[in-house]
This record gives structure tokens, sequence and C-alpha cells, in this order.
């Protein structure tokens, strides 16, 4: 019996010392070159190609707000590309593109339907995005993007637009006064490196607009939609910190997506979480697109559409 | 947590004079997403259906329950527990539990299994609201007996010796050893799967592992 004690004590210390954490720590080691890459022309004006390393997050800066110190850009989820009925959906919304001027996309993850990013509807939904805005499209990754590949087509695919040895799946876009965050919450999980990244990097931010990308909803139960234990973040202590970071340092909005529901999460007076429903759309309920417009020292709007009368519903407005 | 471990060092003394009433105290080490706790102390007290559990990791984190199980023919038994927490930063906790069990015992094996529905609620400083969250409780356990150990293998939604928020699938080993009449030791480990409904992978999100002592049979 002193042997089998001795024999756990030393398998526990081996253990602690193995750990912090466990979560996936998200390396882009490994990934060199692109197979898939070349169906996207990147002389366009792509500027994903640039950045620098700022504690271990990427910041790629965007340049300046346009149209009076406001900023808007459209936010789409769940694109499912391949899933039956998308198409429409998606010539919707490269209407809606073509028809105003953003500076860039943003897409919430579960772009592709089964993490294959050598088919033509996923690679498809993504030039098209880049032919109508600018060339710049952001990302988050999914749960269906890890499908079928485990993520590496996610990681091989967009390895090429950020600079080598860096992590396609998290990082910081800077747009004038506004600062995006995308995070990797794909496994309904961050692990405390990918929040620890994310404290250091908001503290040492001086922007005072600050909003968070991510797919898995971050919330749940309430008005975010009911859950069964299928969505949401599932550890609790991961949940409230990421409350406790957004908290301390002034994060005003959270936008996710996954759920397919779509939903408003009242965190404070001045933060929220908005669930975005999804482009592909279910059959009760259609597709979806939004518009963040940022109106920085005043508030955030986030304005849904329907990808089916392209009318605009009813905003959300969160004070800065 | 000193005037903690003095507490569970004065019951583990004093409960032996209690018959009746049996005893589980542990301690280990848990590793979640958010995470490492380091020695988690419990400890368990057990008697005429009730149970009392009350755990503490670290400096940081304190929680405590109290379950019931009433108990019918053809071994089963009706359960009903409320567990509530609080970690420091991580804000407050409270599940409910309700369901049943069944335990078969043929001597050399014995297998018990159940269902249930646990609700959590989670509440936060930094959130106005209050988070909720309904998953199934499921378990089932496979007990291998060569006296004088015996060997539980268990896979569950949750576990009965962590405090939990939404359950997710785990998969655990336990090992006791009865060292004397009424009296035994165990180590006990276990991982935990995160995401495994939408993503094709398996991800661990926490393990743990704890040696533990008890007295008078434990639940």
């Amino acid at each position: 019996m002193r042997k089998a004690i001795v024999a756990f004590i030393a398998a526990a210390v081996i253990l602690s010392a193995m750990t912090g954490c466990i979560m996936p720590d998200y390396p882009a080691e490994g990934i060199t070159g692109n197979p898939f890459i070349e169906a996207i022309d990147l002389s366009e004006p792509g500027v994903m190609v640039t950045g620098t390393d700022e504690d271990g997050l990427l910041t790629v800066p965007y340049g300046e707000v346009r149209e009076g110190g406001r900023l808007i850009f459209p936010v789409v989820t769940d694109v499912h590309a391949g899933k039956r009925g998308v198409n429409d959906n998606q010539s919707a919304f490269y209407s809606f593109l073509e028809e105003n001027d953003f500076p860039f996309v943003i897409c919430l993850g579960d772009i592709s339907n089964n993490g294959d990013y050598t088919e033509d509807g996923t690679v498809g939904f993504i030039s098209g995005c880049l032919e109508r805005a600018n060339g710049n499209f952001l990302y988050a990754i999914g749960n269906h993007d890890r499908f079928r590949h485990d993520a590496r087509h996610f990681d091989r695919f967009f390895s090429a637009l950020v600079p080598s040895g860096h992590n396609p799946r998290i990082g910081r876009y800077v747009f004038g006064p506004v600062s995006i965050y995308k995070l990797d919450n794909s496994i309904r999980a961050y692990g405390s490196v990918q929040l620890g990244w994310l404290e250091e990097a908001l503290r040492q931010d001086t922007n005072p607009v600050k909003i968070l990308v991510a797919h898995v909803n971050h919330m749940s139960g309430g008005t975010a939609g009911e859950t069964l234990y299928m969505t949401g973040i599932t550890d609790i202590y991961e949940r409230n910190d990421l409350l406790r970071i957004m908290d301390e340092n002034d994060v005003s909005l959270m936008l996710t997506g996954h759920h397919h529901d779509g939903g408003y999460y009242r965190i404070s007076d001045d933060r929220a979480e908005i669930n975005l429903s999804p482009l592909f759309g279910r059959e009760d309920r259609g597709g979806h697109w939004y518009t963040a417009e940022v109106v920085p020292g005043d508030k955030l709007i986030i304005t849904p559409y329907s990808a089916e009368t392209g009318m605009a519903g009813t905003p959300w407005t969160i004070p800065l | 947590m000193r005037r903690f471990i003095g507490i569970i060092i004065m019951l583990a003394v004093l409960l032996p004079l209690n018959a009746g009433v049996s005893a589980d105290i542990s301690m280990g080490y848990r590793s979640d997403a958010a995470g490492s706790f380091p020695v988690p102390v419990s400890i368990e007290l057990s008697g005429n259906g009730f149970t009392g559990r009350l755990m503490a990791a670290g400096d940081s984190s304190i929680a405590g329950g109290l379950s019931y199980s009433y108990a019918l023919p053809f071994r089963i038994g009706l359960d009903a527990s409320v567990f509530t927490g609080y970690a420091y930063g991580f804000g407050g906790w409270t599940d409910l539990l309700i369901g049943f069990h069944q335990d078969w015992d043929w001597g050399w094996y014995g297998l018990s299994y159940g269902f249930g529905l646990a609700g959590g609620l989670s509440y936060s400083e930094y959130a106005d609201g209050i988070f909720w969250s309904i998953s199934p409780a499921l378990h089932i356990a496979n007990i291998f007996r060569v006296d004088p150990f015996s060997f539980t293998l268990y896979a569950a939604f949750g576990h009965p010796w962590e405090m939990e928020w939404q359950l997710e699938p785990m998969l655990g080993l336990r090992i006791d050893a009865r060292i004397a009449e009424g009296h035994s030791v165990y180590i006990d480990g276990y991982v935990k799967a995160g995401e495994y409904l939408f993503a094709p992978v398996s991800v661990i999100q926490s393990w743990a592992i704890r040696i533990g002592y008890v007295y008078g049979g434990g639940r």
C-alpha cells in the first residue's frame, strides 16, 4: 500500500507539472504552404497578409474609420457552404455587399459545412466576399470547420492569409478606434492560454471600442436562447472568467453564432453578447446577415437583415 | 484552507465514534479549461440516505451540497441533490439533480446505473443576469472485486465528486483497498471530454485525481 501511495504521489506530481491547462495552445507550427489558397487571388487589395505580432496575438491594422467617423461592417455566421439552399442566401448577401462599400466582412465560423476547404462552395463564398468587400474577410473558426479534417484544412487555408507561423484562429484587428478580437471557441472552450493572451492584449489596448467575435455562443440560457447543454461554453469557470475579462477591459460586445436561433444577451447596461442567426437559414426562420455600426463615443448598433427580403429588422443598440 | 483541513481531521477522528454514519475524505488535483485547482479537499458524511459534502480547492473555491436517496425495492434508489459553490473570481453556481439509480451485486462483480436530469444556475458579479443549463445526468459503473481490492470503471455525464455546471461525458477509474473492517482507502481519477456533439475531435476538457479514505462503507 505504501508503494501505491508513493506511486500515486509521483504520478500526481508529474501530471501537475504537465498541466496548467491541457486545452490546446492553438499552435500554427508545422503549417507550411497552402495547396488550397490558389483559388483566391491574394494580389487583390486584401491586407490580411500583413500584420504584427504583439504578445502572441496577430494585430492587423486596417486603416482609419471612414464615413464621418462611423464604422459599418457586415457580419454573417454559419454559412455552411454546401448545405442545401445556401446559394440563394449567399447571392442575396453578395448583392447587399455590392450595394454598399464595406471595409471588410466578418464571418463567425462554420463557413464550411464539413471542414473541407477544397470544395467550390466554401472557397467560392470566401472569394465572393473578398471580391465585394475590399478584399478583407475576417473569420473565426467554427465547429463545422473542424469536421472531417479537424481544422487542418481551415488552418492551412487561412495560414496563407496571416504572417508565417502565426495562428489563423485568434487575432486582433484594429480599425481606427475599434479593436476586434477573434477567438477560437470551436470546441466550446477557450483554454487558459488563449484567455491569458486575450486579457494581456486587452489590457494594453487603448482603443475605446473593443469587440470580441467567436463562433460558439458564450452565454446560454435566458434570452440568448434555450440550451440543453448542447451550445454555449461548457466550463463555468471559463464562462465567468471571460465575463470578468470583458468587464475589466471595457469590452462592449461579443458577437457569436453556432446556436442557429440568434438572440440578445444583456450582460450589463453597456455590455452584451449578440448571437447571430445563420446565413444559410432554417426552414422556419430563413437566413440572416447583420451589420455592426460603431459610433465611437456613442453606441454600437447591430441590425439584422432577412436574406429572403433584404429588409432590415429591429436593431439592438449598446451604449459605449 | 488550514482551517478546513483541520475540520476534516477532527471529523475523521470523531466520526468512528458515531456508528451508522460513514465518511469519505479525499484530496487531489483537478485541471480544467480555465486552469488548475490544486489540492481540492472534500469530505462526505452519509447516513440514513442523506449525504452531505463539503469541498474546497486551494484558497480559491468552496462548495457544498446535500443529496438524498430514497430506497425502493429491486435495489432502486430515487435521488435528489442540491450542490452549490463559489470560486473567487469565477462566481457561483448551484446544481440541482433528480433521478434514480439501480445497483446489482453478484459478489465479484457489480453493476450500477442511473438516469436523471440536472439543472444548473450560475451567477457572476460581472453579469446582471443568471445563466441556466439543463443536462441529462447519466452514469454507469462496473465494479470488479478481488479482495481486498475493488476496481470501479465508470462512465457518466458529470461526476458526483466534482463541482459541475454543464455535465459532460467522462470516464473514470477508482480503485478501493480495504485496510481493515470498516476502513478503506482509494485512488480515483477521471478524464472528461469537452465538445463531443458538434465537432469531430475528442478534446479532454478536464481531468482530476484524488486519494481518499472511507470509514463505514461510504455511500
